[in-house]
């Protein structure tokens, strides 16, 4: 399925005239309920799905932001009982484009149809890209706790490989060619407990 | 990046995933990993695979290892904004989002049985390693909580409210029920929490609706003040219980109960002081000729401190660090008749390696002995060039320096005083021929983990805290 988008259906912010309150608190209603449970149920969904357009986690995070603005204000015409998670999807998408075209960063951002080729893709997988993320953390507990440590320091503590390098006392290449490992291994992990899933 | 010839075009879409992840993919590279992922269905499957496992771990991360408490909270909170400046009203609308974001969020995940307490207020309260999170607001479920200093307000779902005074170490067991492993607390119980109970080694206190404080050292010697309402003691060994009255007050000890009238009595536990100890003379290493310093080992580049004294032993070559203390005891009058000494270190946290790797932390202390060396100065000194040098990070020339002490600082702890007494450091403050005492501090067990903790005591040049201090008698 190609992921269509079309602007005429959902706002986009850089055309949204602004209130002229600057006050636009929603009343507490059952749409408002209903909008948050749905968005809190998909959050971490559509941040991954950010990243894979975008991997840096600032420029993501704020992508993120931007979209969820733009899904509540558009609402309204999500249709109730349709997938929250695919049109949430779309509006991302479109957000991803849109901050694409603001920051001119030209010859280090992918092309439209890159992107468009990734979206289709991740749309088409979803649900196993779900059971990846599931079996991540099972993944994770398999490995020895110095390895646990090192993907701490890079993911959590967000630290640059000098640093790490600095706290590990171990080379920058080498922390470079470990990580990579790491996340073959996690990468195969993942694979391997979904196919054992399949076929149990 | 020069392509391996030999590389299959999967390995080389994960090494140009690797790049992208970590942001040094040039727009060359970016080319080609667009080529490859357009131009093969597989290799596109593995792309997406690739990045979300790369957002996965980011998301989850707070969940690889013994994470400090409060970033797990952080990675299931959710985040707060990043605020940009442009479209202002659409952040405000952002913000306000964000309000009902946060609020549904206890909806979804609140209510649980499990969800014993919840952490009202903290005051310049210091936590140690509990196993609850510690962030004012937070749910408490089954767990333990060490509060190192300060104080910390809880109430239980049942009504009943406590309030820890640290040091305390307290585990919640269910709305109705704690043991205190040890210190102190003050609990409001209202009607609704009637029968809330408080457990000891000792004892066992049942509340019947009152204002209470109680006070237990880890051995379960504790002392019990009713302010206000009816509260029962049973002893662990079995006996008649005790109800205790408003302004009533009781001790407990391994062998039983017993009343005590005299409301004039302060609770002791184990923050009194220990002695009946009082110093009449007060030396630190500012006073005269005193000086307080550190070394590094060679190849230590970073992490140095200007107010900290920093101690580390680890099984590396670099960041090592050992720290060395001068007293002036020319000021001592009649050091012939000293009595007892005490030596007392202001620890703090360094920021430095992880506390969570490696135990307790044991510390020895040694006085140099041949008094030559006692000229250093702080400035000149390195890691070769200091007193007693032995090139184990972990000890000193025994030939030229005598053990005087040594102290643990349990896993998890890093900061406050830590004090030594010992018949060994008056001997050498009573007997050092030239009236000036060197002492070297070393941690005497070495860190598994090259990134362990870096602990550190305030020197003569910290804002706030006292520099290393001798109190005699």
């Amino acid at each position: 399925m190609k992921v269509k988008f079309s602007p005429e259906q959902i706002p986009c912010p850089t055309s949204a005239e602004p209130d002229s309150s600057g006050d636009t608190m929603p009343d507490p209603d059952p749409q408002a309920e209903e909008f948050v449970v749905l968005l809190s149920r998909h959050e971490r969904m559509l941040g991954a799905y950010v990243m894979t357009m975008v991997p840096q986690p600032a420029d993501a995070d704020d992508i993120l932001q931007e979209a969820k603005v733009v899904m509540w204000r558009a609402f309204g015409q999500f249709t109730p009982g349709t997938s929250f998670a695919a049109w949430a999807r779309k509006v991302c998408f479109h957000q991803v484009l849109s901050f694409r075209k603001r920051r001119h960063r030209d010859r280090l951002d992918f092309s439209e149809a890159f992107l468009t080729a990734v979206a289709d893709e991740v749309e088409q997988s979803s649900e196993r890209l779900g059971q990846r993320e599931q079996a991540l953390q099972g993944c994770l507990a398999k490995l020895r706790p110095d390895h646990r440590q090192v993907l701490e320091l890079r993911y959590h503590e967000g630290l640059e490989l000098e640093a790490m390098s600095e706290r590990l006392g171990r080379t920058t290449t080498a922390l470079y060619r470990l990580l990579s490992r790491l996340r073959q291994s996690l990468h195969g992990c993942i694979t391997q407990s979904l196919t054992t899933t399949h076929d149990a | 990046m020069t392509p391996d010839p030999t590389a299959t075009p999967a390995d080389e879409l994960l090494a140009l995933c690797d790049r992208l992840c970590d942001g040094t993919l040039t727009p060359e590279e970016r080319e080609r990993l667009e080529a490859l992922v357009l131009g093969d269905a597989a290799l596109r499957r593995l792309y997406v695979e690739q990045l979300q496992l790369n957002a996965h771990l980011r998301q989850s991360s707070a969940r690889l290892s013994d994470a400090p408490l409060a970033s797990v909270l952080r990675a299931v909170l959710p985040t707060p904004t990043r605020q940009r400046s442009v479209w202002p009203t659409l952040w405000n609308a952002a913000a306000a989002l964000f309000l009902v974001i946060g609020g549904a969020w206890w909806l979804v995940t609140s209510g649980g049985d499990d969800e014993l307490a919840v952490l009202q207020e903290a005051q310049n309260a210091r936590w140690r390693s509990s196993t609850l999170p510690t962030a004012p607001g937070s749910t408490l479920t089954a767990g333990r909580l060490y509060l190192a200093e300060g104080l910390a307000r809880l109430r239980f779902a049942s009504g009943a409210e406590v309030t820890l005074e640290g040091p305390a170490d307290i585990e919640l067991i269910s709305r109705q029920r704690c043991r205190l492993h040890s210190g102190s607390l003050v609990a409001h119980v209202p009607d609704s929490a009637k029968g809330f109970t408080v457990l000891t080694k000792q004892a066992t206190l049942i509340d019947h609706g009152t204002d209470f404080g109680i006070s237990t050292d880890s051995d379960g010697r504790a002392r019990v003040h009713v302010m206000k309402g009816e509260v029962e003691l049973q002893h662990r060994t079995g006996g008649p219980a005790l109800r205790l009255l408003t302004q009533q007050m009781a001790t407990i000890t391994p062998e039983g109960l017993m009343p005590v009238s005299d409301l004039d009595i302060e609770p002791g536990n184990q923050r009194g002081p220990t002695t009946a100890t009082a110093f009449t003379q007060e030396l630190t290493t500012t006073s005269g000729n005193g000086a307080a310093s550190y070394v590094t080992s060679p190849g230590t580049e970073k992490h140095f401190s200007d107010t900290l004294l920093l101690l580390k032993n680890a099984a590396i070559k670099n960041f090592l660090r050992k720290a060395i203390l001068r007293f002036d005891l020319a000021a001592i009058t009649n050091p012939h008749q000293l009595q007892a000494a005490r030596l007392t270190l202001q620890f703090e946290p360094t920021g430095y390696g992880f506390a969570t790797l490696g135990g307790d932390a044991r510390f020895g202390v040694y006085a140099v002995t041949d008094d030559v060396q006692d000229t250093w100065s702080p400035t000149q000194l390195d890691w070769h060039t200091m007193p007693a040098f032995h090139d184990d990070p972990g000890r000193v020339d025994e030939r030229k320096a005598v053990k005087v002490g040594e102290f643990v600082m349990p896993l998890g702890v890093l900061g406050g005083p830590m004090s030594i007494e010992s018949p060994a450091l008056i001997e050498r403050i009573r007997s050092d021929p030239n009236r000036q005492l060197t002492l070297i501090i070393v941690r005497e067990n070495p860190l598994e983990v090259s990134s362990g903790i870096v602990h550190g005591f305030a020197g003569n040049h910290h804002p706030t805290l006292p520099p290393p201090t001798l109190r005699l008698r």
